[in-house]
């Protein structure tokens, strides 16, 4: 309760002035700025709480000694909006302390010793973060109140502030290592973002275990020399370029800069990320996957009520924000199955700064309970059935149909693998396509297949601005177009796909902005990077930040054709295909999350990234 | 030699610049320059003044007009750092110390 109030309260103890009254007359709280804490003035206006017609946001861009008082309101139509200061600096440290104390109710289950390995691995992986931050000035001037990027103790007192967060994110994972994979669904409720910072909590721990496992156990997930080659050709792409990207929603686990620097820096974080994430998975040999269900029950049932909560409620909202360390302000809409002006149903995300992601999360615990009630490893509880239907609840609203018939082909194939008989597979068969036209529309189906196929180019040619500000990507699928080469059919193929499964737009944008060089598309721009997709060709107007809406595709600019197909082919061999001789749970899940992965951005949100790894690495480990 | 605070006030320091010497000079004149954009001082009491070049800038703030919002800023984390290293400190110190009193 402290730390939920104190921050709110303790910078208005030494003003004199008494809050007024908020009125249309806002001339006393211009003219009193970092004065009035929150708390005082939810006191004197405690309406501002539960009215909708309040919003309150954050203040990054404020002096520490603002923290939590009222630094602006301003009224546009019958709407307030109430700043509240907070300084990145101490948002750090503030929010480190909840999320540790958060942390700490799980039960310990390891001693943690620190040598001088271990320490000298979380300097690096604190440097590594100051060195990101460094290299993402633009995206920083307007959250770092005047931080002077050429100062020396600037950067040693942001060092210091970095090393103390990962020392503690660091401890308090290692403390509960052997059952860190059990709260992992937890990832989609704390998200863990600093307010004001492109980085995460749980990753700065994560990259640490990344140094310890490199330098104590000499490990790494991939070969070493490799993974230099990417590192310097990536940077060396970047050289002499800058471009930035506002990261928006994806905040947290996305670089805002495409520079040579940026790209460095990005590229041995998400190494050593992976690294620590591998050094969790390899140890996991108590997991039961029901303990892992039972939280995502809990999770999912949170973030619904939390998500519907702050919708309503203008502080709770604030709040979630905050303690969460939510990407973006949760949705303010009450209704969950709204329609807009056209009659479409909307998505609804609740706290998630993506229904894509979140309808995932929901379809896959749908899938997980089906799986557990059917091999009879739980017993019929009603209030798991409670929890299960309100996640049931939460993917209509999110509004993912992909996820739903993702969701029913697991299920069928399960039922098929268990109770194979002859006529089975015909009916499951017809099933499952009767479902899926119905939910793709069966007036979809009448078009032609040229149309189909030109689809993704000409949405494509639509958003460039003229011929000469074509991409490299437009033009090379009008050559092959014009040759009628064999390429062709395959784009034509992804273009069908991506009509079908209401992507051709959106992947018809992300090719109207991808500018590749050769050696982009063979070994992609570096990890995490949007700047160069977003910065180097202009293109029409779009009606909001549009992503690629296709974790392949992004793949496909962050690592290039030939990663993107050996690591595709990997995953079908060592996971997806042991289907063949077993029904693991987990291979399920995997080929749950690669159809998905095939139309959603969930690979740059960190909770999916780290589940869908843990995923997929369960399903590499199983044995014949 | 640059002074930090005129640099991050006024901007980076001319090519070739020599700071000349007001203080023994009473008539000095300071001259606006129309390439320089105009600079808004404060000093610790909050009172403003505006600048209209940079050597009318630097001297200002050589003097006592150097105060910006964000000075106290640097001095604020590095207490603040402080604070968590010494609580950290006592921490280990406290964990040591009683794990050697059960052992």
């Amino acid at each position: 309760m402290l730390l939920l109030i104190l921050p709110w309260y303790v910078m208005g103890i030494s003003s004199e002035l008494k809050p007024e009254k908020i009125t249309s007359d806002l001339r006393f709280y211009e003219i009193n700025t970092c004065e009035i804490s929150l708390v005082d003035f939810l006191i004197q206006n405690p309406n501002v709480v539960y009215q909708d017609h309040y919003k309150i946001s954050y203040n990054n861009y404020s002096s520490m000694k603002c923290f939590g008082t009222i630094t602006g309101i301003d009224q546009i139509n019958h709407v307030f909006y109430i700043s509240i200061g907070t300084s990145s600096n101490l948002n750090l440290v503030i929010q480190t302390l909840v999320w540790v104390l958060i942390i700490s109710f799980i039960k310990k289950n390891k001693d943690v010793e620190f040598s001088f390995k271990f320490i000298f691995s979380l300097i690096l992986s604190s440097l590594l973060f100051v060195l990101m931050v460094f290299s993402e000035e633009r995206f920083y001037l307007k959250t770092l109140y005047f931080f002077d990027f050429s100062s020396l103790q600037h950067f040693v007192q942001l060092f210091f502030t970095i090393f103390f967060v990962s020392i503690t994110s660091y401890y308090i994972l290692q403390s509960r290592i052997r059952s860190l994979c059990h709260y992992l669904p937890f990832l989609y409720l704390f998200i863990g973002v600093f307010s004001g910072f492109n980085f995460n909590f749980f990753t700065i721990g994560l990259t640490s275990f990344g140094f310890v496992r490199w330098f104590v156990n000499k490990k790494i997930w991939f070969n070493f020399y490799y993974l230099v080659f990417l590192l310097l050709l990536w940077t060396n792409n970047a050289y002499n370029k800058e471009f930035f990207v506002d990261p928006d929603k994806i905040r947290g686990f996305s670089s805002a800069m495409y520079s040579s620097y940026n790209v460095l820096f990005y590229s041995l974080f998400i190494i050593f990320l992976i690294n620590g994430l591998i050094s969790i998975f390899e140890i996991q040999y108590n997991f039961e996957i029901e303990k892992y269900f039972y939280n995502m029950l809990y999770s999912s049932s949170l973030i619904f009520f939390i998500g519907f909560a702050g919708s309503g409620i203008p502080l709770f909202n604030f709040l979630s924000y905050y303690l969460f360390g939510l990407n973006k302000y949760g949705i303010n809409r009450t209704n969950l199955f709204e329609l807009n002006e056209w009659g479409e149903r909307m998505a609804w995300r609740g706290l998630s700064p993506s229904a894509e992601t979140i309808g995932e999360f929901f379809a896959i615990i749908i899938f997980i309970y089906f799986y557990l009630l059917f091999n009879k490893n739980i017993k019929y509880n009603l209030f798991n059935f409670i929890l299960a239907f309100i996640s049931f609840v939460g993917l209509l609203a999110s509004n993912n149909r992909a996820a739903f018939i993702s969701v029913l082909l697991c299920i069928l194939m399960l039922i098929y693998k268990k109770n194979f008989k002859p006529y089975m597979n015909y009916i499951l068969l017809t099933g499952f396509v009767g479902i899926s036209v119905i939910l793709i529309g069966i007036n979809n189906f009448s078009y032609s297949l040229n149309f189909l196929g030109d689809s993704l180019l000409s949405d494509a040619i639509y958003y460039s601005l003229n011929e000469d500000n074509y991409s490299s990507s437009v033009n090379y699928f009008k050559d092959v177009k014009q040759n009628k080469s064999f390429q062709y059919g395959l784009i034509s193929l992804i273009s069908i796909v991506g009509f079908y499964i209401n992507r051709s737009e959106l992947w018809g944008i992300f090719f109207a902005r991808h500018n590749p060089e050769i050696q982009d598309t063979l070994f992609g721009s570096g990890p995490l990077n949007y700047g160069q997709l977003y910065g180097d060709i202009d293109i029409n107007p779009t009606y909001s930040f549009l992503l690629p809406h296709s974790s392949i595709l992004s793949l496909f600019l962050f690592v290039g054709i030939i990663n993107l197909t050996v690591l595709i082919i990997f995953i079908l061999r060592k996971s997806i295909l042991k289907i063949r001789f077993s029904d693991n749970i987990f291979i399920y899940l995997s080929i749950f999350a690669l159809l998905n992965l095939l139309k959603s951005d969930s690979i740059i949100y960190f909770s999916s990234f780290a589940n869908y790894l843990f995923f997929f690495y369960s399903a590499y480990k199983i044995k014949k | 030699m640059k002074n930090k605070d005129v640099v991050f006030i006024c901007g980076e320091y001319p090519k070739n610049h020599i700071t000349p010497d007001i203080g023994n000079d009473p008539n000095y004149v300071f001259v606006n320059d129309p390439g320089y954009e105009q600079v808004r001082l404060f000093d610790q009491d909050g009172n403003t003044v505006l600048v209209n070049s940079f050597i009318e800038c630097e001297h200002y703030v050589n003097g006592t007009w150097n105060f910006y919002p964000g000075k106290d800023e640097i001095i604020f984390i590095t207490n603040v750092n402080i604070f968590l290293f010494a609580c950290l400190f006592l921490t280990v110190m406290y964990k040591f110390f009683s794990k050697r009193r059960v052992n």
